[in-house]
């Protein structure tokens, strides 16, 4: 359960419910962004003089030309992705700028989202694994929250991302540990000599829903400054059929509103020196939170809202010479959060007969530094340092709790023949005083046919993923004894490339197969509060497949991207076989999901369209027994039209196109046909 | 042009291919028949609690029957049952309504709503009902006949089993979440004029109550949240107040609950470390042995059949899975068991 904490103060509106408003908050605010930023800065500092960075082979030759940073994952065929890593295509982003990465995995990625409606919790997960196996990297750092392990995707605005991968296997493994599933990298990226550009985007939609997103942005040879500012709010009063009360009845869904706004602030500076970064996050989240379809009848007026708020800043430095690069990277992480309850009685006045107000404050920081060198043409090591620390001070734990992770890791990638190769990532991690062992990341990757750029990867990697602070400390219940759930992984895929006429086609099929152990799940006890527990052994297999294709029919450009995945997750642990739920879906993941993503462009005109398949999922171990406990497959149609003139831009978006009634959470609303108009001016 | 054609017929096949809700099951032709019910709490806010029917003649346990019903669930966390005539009402806590169904049918007929987190409904004549609230600091005061809340009996602490003893009610106050007087009571009201008129201090944890033939009250206790007091049944004359007997168990650490009588009200049953418990009401010493062991079982919850005195109890599992029930002869003798919803909390018999 998410507690949140915000110290900043709302305004009440007429309705008694909260609301910010944001320009103050950003004021008063400032001292502790800069606050953190000198304690980020001196942070740094202390990286940088550390004699366990190796520094002197960085002195870079003059006429070293310093390239955007690639994360190498295996050998690509030409013009394909890496074997584990999939970058969602700048199209797809660009199409979903006014929307949270949810709607973007959602819509074009495989992986699966479990939402509780318009601008409530979302959560991804990856091949058949729970939301908090997904670690979410954004620059390199984790924003999973460590009290929960887990990342909320609505409050993540694609406005402010300018490259999304989804990793999975050894891939996922050799970036950062933690994520059993997989690992969603969010990036920023730096880009030179573009001169002065200004973007101003206005959207209006259904529900009293209104989103502004402003960029300015100045570049020249050596330095980019970007800032970017977003405001989204929304009445999200949309009409549903609530199936859960009797009689069944059409209803407007109430106390559903968010507000959410941030800014972030980029400086890239590129010398001889190297290039340096500085990218701050920050933002406000505010929103209430609906009752479920069967409990909209209930007295107490109850008053229930959360507020988040958080400042990510990320230091880095990159030094590239001819054979290898270097680079220093820092974090600080700060973040509010707020959950608040309230029921009154039914004496007169009005007394409050329950008050939950729960506050975390979470702090962490980060250190990375890896440097990689070629020691010969075919070959290439590096070696990388982690080390971050968190801080929870929440009114849930008995006192403040804090966790030191460390990690030592190297590798090797060896192009053994033209034709193969080969990449080896040895992890050694620490978590406080104890050590988590060796957790090693092998993938080989072999070009079947060059000519048909045809390629075969395989990978094999042992990972794990430390009990969240909440796990350990939320009183009452947290278990201290809980041991890391650790996993193993196999992965085999399959790429090919074709290119027919004008289309370029490009084809993924991927098997996994991953055992985690030791998974951890809450259990009632005997004193009326649960526990968590080290009890699952979970299997989870399937098969990925994904296309793209491009290319232009006449004068209309034409792209077109699906994905589909099969999924099985079973809990096999002694446990689930003597309560005889062994081999049954774990709940909440669905067998089969798909989707599809189709753009057309003429002559400035432009159209997009979105086909989301979700196969059917059970909400209870018994879920196939129980009217409940089975939540139909649904499939969702979103179309988008839109004209560009000059610098002007405007596009409507239906979404939920055939009005489709779905769930995705059990009983929570979603919205029928919705429709949004955008204008955008870009200079 | 040919290739979009056909990605659009498909994606317009895909759309007609969309699974809708499944359809309920056929109903019950002839009624539900001669049985029990069984309510199951489902999950704190999973909104997944359901009710099912075990049918004495076919010896059969039907599931999710007011689903299959009414097409719709029972709501979030159903906590009890009371049958007044042809009708059932059905205490849905955490959803704060009450749904009236058609005791024989089990279909929907009406629902009472607006309630904060409701626990138990008391008829108390033709007119007036009561509703005991885990959160509200006082009782509700229903009329049955239009469902519409008269007011609220002010008794600043929450209530939870009540029974109605000539025009006295004796409410229960179990539970101390969000509250600063002691649970430590059972408060006394008098039924005419609505009104709190007194209260008797008791072992802390009151948690179930029952009558007896000599129209006695007898008040389970299980001594706190955290142990605080070592568990009592205590014995009430209802008339002037005052504790008859009170017998105490052997330590803090145990915790009985669900104290049930029969149906001729005699004997006592209750659980105890997840076993079944039975004594007289003239006996003056808990029994040492348990009736009903629990063996490897987790036993939840319990009800006596009023008619035949058959025993059932409950087992919730591990709380997210499907629970079961057993049933027992009078004499104690395993007569069959069945899977039931999701934490079945209260057995209802009509």
């Amino acid at each position: 359960m998410v507690r949140f904490k915000s110290s900043f103060e709302g305004s009440v509106s007429d309705t008694g419910k909260r609301f910010v408003f944001w320009p103050c908050d950003v004021v008063k605010h400032c001292s502790s962004i800069i606050n953190t930023v000198i304690y980020f800065f001196l942070f740094l500092s202390f990286l940088l003089i550390s004699p366990s960075v190796v520094f002197a082979q960085s002195n870079p030759l003059s006429d070293t030309i310093l390239l955007p940073d690639v994360v190498i994952t295996g050998l690509q065929i030409s013009g394909s992705q890496p074997a584990f890593e999939r970058k969602l295509d700048t199209l797809s982003l660009h199409s979903m700028r006014s929307t949270g990465l949810a709607d973007l995995l959602s819509q074009h990625s495989g992986v699966f989202v479990k939402s509780y409606g318009p601008g409530a919790l979302s959560t991804v997960s990856l091949r058949g694994t729970s939301a908090s196996h997904t670690l979410v990297l954004w620059n390199d750092f984790p924003v999973n929250a460590p009290m929960l392990g887990q990342v909320d995707f609505s409050q993540v605005p694609v406005f402010f991302i300018d490259q999304v991968g989804v990793l999975w296997g050894s891939a996922s493994s050799s970036k950062r540990a933690g994520g059993l599933g997989g690992t969603v990298s969010l990036e920023n990226t730096m880009r030179l000599n573009q001169g002065f550009k200004l973007d101003f985007c206005q959207t209006a939609g259904s529900y009293g829903t209104f989103g502004s997103y402003a960029t300015v942005d100045f570049s020249n040879k050596k330095v980019q400054f970007r800032s970017r500012i977003f405001r989204k709010s929304s009445q999200n009063d949309f009409e549903y059929e609530n199936t859960a009360s009797l009689p069944r009845a059409m209803m407007k869904q109430e106390d559903a509103s968010y507000l959410d706004y941030g800014f972030m602030q980029e400086m890239y500076f590129s010398n001889r020196l190297g290039n340096f970064s500085f990218v701050s996050w920050n933002q406000w989240n505010s929103r209430n939170l609906p009752p479920i379809m069967t409990n909209i009848e209930r007295g107490g007026d109850p008053e229930e809202y959360q507020n988040d708020r958080f400042h990510r800043n990320v230091l880095s430095y990159l030094n590239a010479w001819e054979t290898g690069k270097i680079e220093v990277k820092a974090a600080s992480f700060i973040e509010n959060q707020q959950y608040f309850l309230r029921t009154t009685g039914s004496g007169i006045p009005a007394e409050t007969v329950t008050l939950i107000d729960s506050k975390n404050r979470l702090e962490s920081l980060f250190g990375q530094v890896k440097l990689t060198e070629s020691i010969q043409k075919n070959l290439s090591v590096f070696g990388r340092i982690q080390w971050n620390r968190d801080k929870v001070v929440s009114n849930n734990y008995n006192d403040t709790k804090t966790r030191t992770q460390s990690s030592f890791s190297m590798g090797a990638i060896w192009h053994i023949m033209p034709v193969l190769s080969s990449e080896l990532t040895l992890n050694q991690d620490r978590v406080d005083d104890e050590n988590l062992g060796m957790n090693p990341a092998f993938t080989i990757h072999y070009t079947l046919s060059s000519k048909q750029n045809l390629k075969l990867s395989a990978g094999i990697n042992k990972n794990y993923r430390l009990p969240s602070m909440n796990d350990l400390y939320w009183y009452p219940g947290g278990n201290v004894l809980l041991q890391p759930e650790n996993g193993l992984t196999t992965d085999l895929a399959i790429q090919w490339i074709t290119q027919k006429g004008n289309f370029r086609t490009e084809t993924d099929l991927n098997f996994f197969f991953s055992a985690i152990n030791d998974w951890i799940q809450w259990r009632p006890t005997e004193y009326r509060y649960w526990e968590p527990l080290n009890i699952a052994r979970v299997f989870a297999r399937g098969m990925e497949f994904h296309f793209r294709t491009e290319g232009k029919i006449s004068d209309v450009t034409v792209s077109m991207a699906g994905n589909y995945i099969f999924t099985v997750t079973t809990d096999e642990s002694q446990v689930a076989k003597l309560e005889n739920s062994s081999g049954r879906q774990l709940i909440y993941i669905p067998r089969h999901h798909a989707n599809m993503f189709l753009s057309a462009g003429f002559k400035g005109y432009y159209s997009n369209y979105t086909l989301s398949v979700t196969g059917r999922r059970t909400t209870t171990p018994n879920g196939e027994e129980m009217y409940t406990g089975v939540l139909p497959a649904y499939v969702l149609h979103n179309v988008s039209i839109g004209k560009k003139i000059r610098h002007f831009d405007a596009e409507i978006k239906v979404n939920n196109l055939f009005n489709k009634s779905y769930q995705a959470v059990l009983w929570r609303a979603m919205p029928g046909r919705n429709t949004e108009i955008l204008l955008r001016y870009q200079l | 042009m040919k290739k979009l054609f056909y990605l659009l017929f498909a994606m317009l096949f895909i759309q007609s291919c969309s699974i809708d809700d499944d359809d309920p099951e056929p109903i019950f032709p002839k009624g539900l028949g001669k049985g029990f019910y069984v309510v199951n709490q489902g999950g704190f806010t999973a909104g997944n609690a359901s009710l099912s029917f075990f049918n004495y003649d076919t010896a059969k346990m039907t599931n999710n029957v007011f689903y299959k019903l009414n097409n719709a669930p029972l709501g979030d966390v159903a906590q009890s049952m009371t049958f007044v005539g042809d009708y059932a009402y059905i205490v849905i806590n955490n959803s704060g309504l009450i749904y009236i169904i058609d005791a024989q049918s089990g279909y929907f007929l009406n629902k009472i709503v607006g309630l904060t987190s409701p626990r138990y409904y008391l008829p108390i004549d033709n007119q007036k009902a009561y509703i005991s609230d885990f959160i509200d600091k006082g009782i509700t005061v229903v009329n049955p006949n239009n469902l519409q809340i008269q007011g609220v009996i002010q008794t600043g602490k929450s209530t939870e089993n009540m029974v109605l003893i000539g025009t006295k009610v004796f409410a229960a106050n179990w539970s101390q979440y969000n509250q600063t007087g002691l649970n430590n009571t059972v408060q006394v009201i008098d039924a005419a004029m609505d009104k709190l008129v007194d209260s008797i201090q008791v072992v802390k944890e009151p948690n179930s109550m029952v009558v007896d033939k000599n129209n006695k009250l007898w008040v389970l206790c299980s001594g706190g949240y955290m142990n605080e007091e070592i568990p009592a049944i205590h014995c009430i004359n209802p008339d002037n107040l005052e504790i008859i007997k009170t017998i105490y168990f052997a330590g803090n650490e145990l915790s009985p609950e669900h104290l049930t009588i029969n149906g001729t009200g005699d004997t006592l049953y209750y659980l105890d470390n997840y076993s079944v418990y039975r004594m007289t009401i003239n006996d003056t010493q808990l029994p040492a042995e348990a009736f009903i062991p629990a063996g490897n079982r987790f036993y939840f919850t319990m009800g006596v059949d009023p008619n035949n005195s058959q025993i059932v109890v409950t087992d919730a599992g591990n709380y997210v899975q499907n629970g079961h029930i057993y049933r027992f002869t009078p004499a104690g003798v395993m007569i069959d068991s069945a899977q039931v919803g999701i934490i079945p909390g209260f057995i209802g018999y009509n």
